[in-house]
């Protein structure tokens, strides 16, 4: 029985020592993303263009899959409405079948409401919009598939992780014509069609997840206020009678246990 | 650690070499986890009363060990209950082990958290369950088990606790 901490702790090693390195060694082979000229003018012309954008405000149709446990994939919808003013401050709102969830920023704290169960919670963070959505994505697990469209370094983010991308072509959504541009990470593929326009919106936004039997997420805008006026009022949460505040767990770092049942 | 008998061989080196070949993805399941839930057991039964629980399900089993930590998930169906709280249904199973650790076993696969972390997450608590104020904090009640809500996420859940009037 002696033998079986040393699997124990050969498991550990690899977790900890041999897995990273090879990861590493891994990502200094990645090729140079292979993105067609193209799509990089218009995705840079949207994101310059949203990046100076001081206050907008915009409204979208959500639709994402999810997979029952027997197999059978149903698509659940929701809309949401998100406002943003640069530097520090950011408002989100989703209503969906059954829910209805709010998200404050205010340059201090994050809060999250669930007006349906009527339960919120709040994290401290940075100062600036990239940041506190960062913070919150990476310490908390918060999901905001749209964040990377309304960062200031929204294009950087974009192209992280794309290995290849294209200009697909024209297209129309809801009647605007748009630039249909695709691309390719590793776990999922995205496209997006931006506004051919003097405002280059994006006009819709969908992903494939590759690692979850093609899941998809599509958020279709069906309205942009690129001048806004937003009050400070907007995205300072005034907890509503009887909300309750709860805890919010950390987002754990994956063990070896984990790991190993996850085969 | 000298191998130089073929049973210290069959002890030492078959168990590495399965161990690598598992890490590498090649084998669909864990060779060995018979032996391991049987260590599991083991590690139960010898601390007796100091804790350490194990649970199955219909799909596989999960243990928690006597220091609150989980020791084994395999798909096996045993179950064994130490001085643990164990909740089976006919779907699901959940174990908590005397220091917070915490094993979870459901149709579509099976969760462990060790002592820090506290109890098992659920998505919601379970039809029936009562609402209960305690020291202002929301619980909800069922099967003697204590749900409380919390955020995992942007999404809030139920994460099973110890009752809370009891400590």
């Amino acid at each position: 029985m002696r033998v079986y901490p040393f699997i124990g702790l050969l498991l550990l090693f690899w977790q900890l020592i041999a897995a990273p390195v090879l990861g590493a060694e891994k990502s200094k082979k990645a090729k140079a993303p292979d993105i067609e000229p193209k799509a990089v003018e218009v995705l840079k012309q949207m994101c310059d263009y949203l990046k100076n954008l001081q206050q907008f405000s915009f409204q979208a149709e959500i639709t994402e899959d999810v997979l029952l446990t027997s197999g059978q994939r149903i698509q659940y919808g929701r809309s949401v409405e998100a406002a943003v003013r640069r530097p520090d401050r950011f408002w989100a709102e989703s209503v969906g079948d059954t829910d209805n969830r709010q998200l404050f920023y205010d340059g201090k704290t994050i809060t999250l409401m669930d007006r349906s169960k009527n339960f919120y919670t709040t994290i401290a963070a940075p100062p600036e919009i990239d940041a506190a959505l960062e913070h919150g994505i990476q310490a908390f697990n918060l999901r905001a598939p749209l964040a990377d469209l309304i960062y200031t370094k929204s294009y950087e983010y974009l192209t992280e992780g794309a290995l290849s991308g294209f200009y697909v072509g024209l297209s129309k959504v809801q009647g605007v014509p748009c630039h249909h541009l695709a691309f390719r990470e590793k776990d999922i593929d995205w496209q997006i069609w931006i506004e051919d326009s003097q405002t280059p919106v994006p006009r819709k936004f969908l992903i494939t997840d590759k690692t979850a039997q093609g899941l998809q997420f599509t958020a279709v805008f069906t309205k942009w206020n690129p001048s806004a006026q937003l009050e400070n009022s907007l995205f300072t949460f005034v907890a509503p009678e009887k909300a309750e505040k709860i805890d919010i767990l950390p987002a754990a770092a994956p063990t070896p246990a984990k790991k190993r049942q996850e085969r | 650690m000298q191998i130089t008998k073929p049973k210290a061989i069959m002890q030492k080196v078959l168990p590495l070499f399965l161990s690598l070949v598992m890490m590498g993805g090649l084998l669909p399941a864990h060779p060995l986890e018979n032996l391991l839930i049987n260590d599991a057991e083991a590690a139960v039964a010898a601390r007796g009363p100091g804790g350490g629980a194990a649970v199955a399900g219909p799909r596989g089993a999960a243990a928690v060990g006597p220091r609150g930590n989980a020791v084994a998930a395999t798909p096996r169906s045993y179950v064994h209950t130490g001085t643990a709280s164990v909740t089976t249904g006919p779907r699901r199973a959940y174990a908590e082990g005397p220091r917070g650790g915490a094993a979870y076993v459901g149709p579509r696969g099976a969760a462990v958290r060790g002592p820090y972390g506290g109890g098992a997450i659920v998505r919601t608590y379970p039809v029936g369950a009562r609402p209960l104020v305690i020291a202002g904090a929301t619980y909800y009640v069922a099967s003697g088990i204590y749900y409380r809500p919390v955020y995992q996420g942007s999404t809030v859940v139920y994460q099973v606790v110890e009752n809370p009037q009891a400590q």
